[in-house]
């Protein structure tokens, strides 16, 4: 057995721990030849699962034969070939791999390890790019993958480590796949079916495929029969067609889902810490079988609460799609707990990439409910100035608001999931970056140390010398050429170039795309330009070492300064053109007949980002501010504003609506009270209402301005009378403003003013980004930074 | 070609244009296109009428027009709120904010006798002084 194959067995031993059918999938597109895209293997791999386990139960190395059944049948397996599979599976074992000759000659194995475990998360991450669905699968595999090699390592089988161990989860995950698989068998192939239903699995499993789903509940452990039994008997009420019904009872289900998750969190917290303690290693395990066991509930529920909306409401489909979408949420759940992050981003992403239809009302609760749960968890995160954590915090930021605002507009959350998206992308970049500027460092850091060996002269130093300078003076020759970082050179779709803007935003990280902008107004430019900084600090490295090897033999030090002075004078040459006033101009004349017709679908022309924000507004039914309403049994021919007090006594007028005092009570900010008392006016034709105000943001939190027996503080003038022709609110002016805080201006215009703030700090503290909030702040239009 | 191109391009040569007048020691990552105020993605539109939004100055407005109604659609005082915007309107934002920041780039003054970016002439430097105490032959363009 090749070591490498035996890995690849290893790692599906892994994988089927937790969900099979993805992280064979993610095997399959690494080339690992196993095909399980069609979902009936599933059910023969858990019909011949089950047998092993049935079968054989002292042996505990059931999982070994996995590969086996898939290598076996590389096209849709015959009745036949499923039973040479159920007949065979036995010899696949810890001993056969063992026996092979070549089974890890490498000395030391478990120095490799940690090496292991890196790659593994790597994969986990590239795989969950490319594969969301298998995020967690794969991120479990990263986190396990350590420990699985030095377990093989030490000569230990395998299936009595703990993660691939037979506990009684396995079985309940394997029962339940038969369940499935009876539950459907009518809808598998005809070989399918026949292969169930054959004497061998029946006399293996000791269960008849044949009979009724209500027979094989028997078989259930008896935790999830009644589970199952009690979401049954419910659809026994004829649920069909009784939403209300169908919801109290998806409910149920629901809660105990979230339930499940929070409790998951918390054991994984607890499993971290005991990480930390290798003493403790009995109660670790227990947590993690605890931690293998709630996921295990999570799907096992999902997929019963699939089975039975089915049943329930007859609707195959949906209840499918539902299932779908809370797998994915439990995956998110999983994800976010085990801290991957980028799993979780990835998984949410492809969760409303992928869904066609409006998903149900009870999924959306679930959503809203999970966005808050993200949004405490970042909160609680703590806070490292470091770039790309911030970076991470903003994505998870974007997609707690996404789930919690899912409501509120489909239109404006596509908008921002692709914001969430190209925010995913620049963090893989920013990543990629960082690479290279580590390798540049390594050439400094390279140098440095040649430089104090040499310096140091201690005895012996021209070998240790000799040995250090190869590196280094190969890094300076290729290394650090190629980390000439001029950022994608390569732009070939519409807006790409835009993206990679927004991306870099250092200039200099960008000359790579220079050429292509310079094509844009019609001026030559030498491709394959470099950075120019990293350009100088190549050279610097080279000619340093060029310096340091003396009289050692170096032929290629001219062709290298030489193509290095080309480098620098056709970069300065393009810096020059670039940046001309003609480059410029003709840019800016492109830009202005251009911008306003209609792009490629996928850079979003100015115009149809507007139509959904204008959707978006539309739905609000604002009124313009300060809307200045008729009165209609009258009519008006005087229009006056409603902060001229003296033009308001005594007059016709019209009501003014939608001031900042309405908008800020609207939003809970302010409160009135009362009103607590109505006076006749002086001149006897209105009545003067007295309110009292609560503050309830912002710095004045909690002031109630007025109040019962003080003819102070605010009130409303409601004038009602025929012989008036409108009528008007608003507020007087009275001094008793200054007194409770110097912030309110005198009268109407102050309290307004105060109301605007209030409504400012509103919007700063709740909804604008860093960037607007700075410019918020500049204008003094806030109390103070929130 | 997008217009996002375009404005992106239009910033960053700006941004080297700029980068060109820098006098004395320019240090990596100082180079920052953001300096340049241009609309080059949605995420800058969402903020500029964020901000527009939240911005609006009330009192101005009023004052401006004691008598009659306010709509708040004045676009070149700056008390436009998008939320009351028509088609046309947005199109008429978009060209004052697009107008004023190409006034901005095309006021960044031309001079060919300021030096050009001085990391590269730096570089040119240390690489033709080597090259001459080596005995190597290069190349003036």
């Amino acid at each position: 057995m090749k070591r490498r194959e035996f890995l690849s067995e290893s790692a599906v031993a892994v994988a089927s721990f937790s969900f099979p059918s993805e992280i064979l999938g993610i095997l399959n597109y690494f080339g690992f030849q196993i095909r399980t895209n069609d979902p009936t293997r599933n059910r023969i791999l858990a019909v011949a699962e089950a047998d092993r386990l049935k079968s054989n139960t002292s042996q505990s190395t059931h999982i070994l034969a996995l590969p086996s059944i898939y290598r076996i049948s590389g096209h849709n397996p015959s009745a036949s070939e499923i039973q040479r599979a159920l007949d065979n599976a036995g010899k696949f074992d810890r001993s056969t791999l063992a026996a092979s000759t070549d089974f890890f000659k490498i000395e030391n194995p478990e120095q490799y390890a940690h090496a292991f475990g890196i790659a593994a998360q790597t994969i986990a991450v590239v795989g969950t790019t490319l594969f969301p669905g298998a995020g967690l699968a794969l991120g479990m595999v990263g986190v396990m993958a350590e420990d699985v090699w030095k377990a093989v390592s030490h000569g230990r089988d395998l299936s009595a480590n703990p993660f691939v161990s037979t506990d009684p989860e396995e079985k309940n995950r394997v029962n339940r796949y038969i369940l499935e698989s009876a539950a459907n068998q009518s809808a598998a192939n005809s070989h399918f079916e026949s292969g169930l239903l054959s004497p061998k699995v029946r006399t293996a499993t000791g269960v008849d495929f044949g009979a009724s789903l209500d027979n094989l509940l028997a078989h259930l452990p008896e935790k999830l029969r009644g589970v199952v039994t009690q979401a049954l008997e419910t659809s026994n009420k004829d649920l069909r067609g009784n939403l209300q019904l169908q919801q109290t009872e998806l409910k149920k289900l629901t809660d105990k889902f979230n339930g499940q998750l929070e409790e998951y969190d918390a054991q994984l917290k607890t499993f971290s810490g005991l990480l930390e303690q290798q003493h403790k290693e009995a109660e670790r395990e227990l947590i993690r079988n605890r931690i293998a066991g709630l996921q295990n509930e999570v799907a096992a529920g999902i997929s019963i609460l699939t089975l039975v909306v089915g049943r329930a409401t007859g609707d195959q489909r949906m209840a499918q799609e539902m299932g779908k979408a809370l797998s994915a949420i439990a995956n998110i759940g999983f994800a976010v707990a085990s801290h991957n992050y980028l799993g979780a981003i990835a998984i949410g992403l492809s969760l409303f990439n992928s869904s066609d239809r409006h998903p149900t009302g009870l999924v959306l609760d679930l959503l809203e409910k999970f966005g808050q749960r993200l949004e405490h968890l970042r909160a609680e995160m703590h806070e490292r100035f470091d770039r790309l954590e911030l970076q991470q915090q903003e994505m998870l930021k974007q997609l707690g608001r996404i789930y919690s605002t899912i409501r509120e507009d489909f239109a404006v959350v596509s908008q921002r999931i692709s914001l969430v998206q190209s925010n995913f992308d620049e963090y893989r970049k920013l990543v990629d970056a960082d690479n290279r500027n580590q390798a540049t460092s390594l050439v400094e850091q390279t140098f440095s140390q040649a430089l104090s060996v040499r310096g140091g002269k201690k005895a012996g130093w021209q070998s240790l010398y000799l040995n250090t300078l190869p590196i280094f003076v190969n890094h300076a020759r290729r290394e650090s050429r190629n980390s000439y970082f001029r950022g994608r050179n390569n732009i070939s779709v519409a807006g790409d170039l835009a993206k990679e803007v927004r991306l870099r935003n250092s200039a200099e990280q960008l000359v790579g795309i220079m050429t292509y902008a310079c094509r844009m107004a019609n001026v030559p430019v030498q491709s394959d330009l470099c950075n120019p900084f990293a350009l100088e600090l190549g050279a610097e490295a080279f000619m340093q070492a060029d310096l340091l090897l003396e009289n050692i033999p170096n032929v290629e030090r001219t062709r290298q300064l030489k193509s290095m002075w080309d480098d620098a004078t056709a970069l300065r040459s393009a810096l020059i053109n670039f940046g001309s006033t003609k480059v410029i101009s003709s840019l800016t004349d492109l830009y202005e007949n251009e911008f306003l017709i209609p792009d490629d679908e996928q850079t979003q022309n100015l115009m149809s980002t507007f139509r959904s924000f204008q959707q978006k507004w539309a739905k609000e039914q604002l009124k313009p501010f300060f809307t200045t309403v008729d009165d209609p049994g009258h009519g008006s021919d005087l229009n006056r504003s409603w902060f001229d007090d003296r033009v308001v006594r005594g007059r016709a007028y019209s009501e003014i609506t939608n001031n900042p005092m309405e908008a800020a009570e609207a939003l809970g900010l302010i409160t009135l009270r009362g009103p607590y008392e109505d006076r006749a006016s002086s001149n006897g034709f209105s009545i003067d209402r007295y309110y009292s105000i609560q503050i309830n943001d912002g710095p004045d939190k909690g002031v109630v301005l007025g109040g019962p027996g003080e003819y102070r503080g605010l009130f409303w003038l409601d004038q009602t009378f025929r012989d008036y022709r409108g009528r008007a609110r608003m507020i007087r002016n009275h001094d008793v403003f200054n007194k409770n805080t110097e912030r309110f201006g005198p009268g109407t215009i102050g309290f307004m003013n105060y109301c605007e703030k209030l409504l400012s700090y509103y919007y700063a503290t709740r909804t604008l980004s860093s960037h607007s909030r700075h410019g918020f702040e500049r204008r003094g239009l806030m109390f103070y930074p929130p | 070609m997008a217009w996002t191109d375009l404005a992106a391009s239009l910033r960053l040569a700006a941004t080297v244009a700029l980068w060109r007048q820098i006098v004395g020691q320019e240090l990596q990552g100082q180079t920052d296109v953001r300096n340049i105020s241009l609309f080059t993605n949605l995420k800058d539109i969402i903020d500029h009428l964020e901000l527009q939004l939240q911005t609006n100055d009330y009192k101005k407005a009023i004052e401006s027009r004691a008598a009659g109604e306010f709509r708040g659609t004045d676009v070149f005082r700056g008390t436009f709120d998008p939320r009351h915007a028509s088609y046309q309107d947005m199109e008429t934002i978009i060209f004052a904010r697009v107008s004023r920041d190409l006034d901005l780039i095309n006021a960044i003054p031309f001079a060919p006798e300021n030096k050009s970016v001085p990391t590269v002439d730096r570089t040119l430097k240390k690489l033709a002084g080597y090259m001459t105490a080596n005995g190597i032959e290069f190349v003036v363009p």
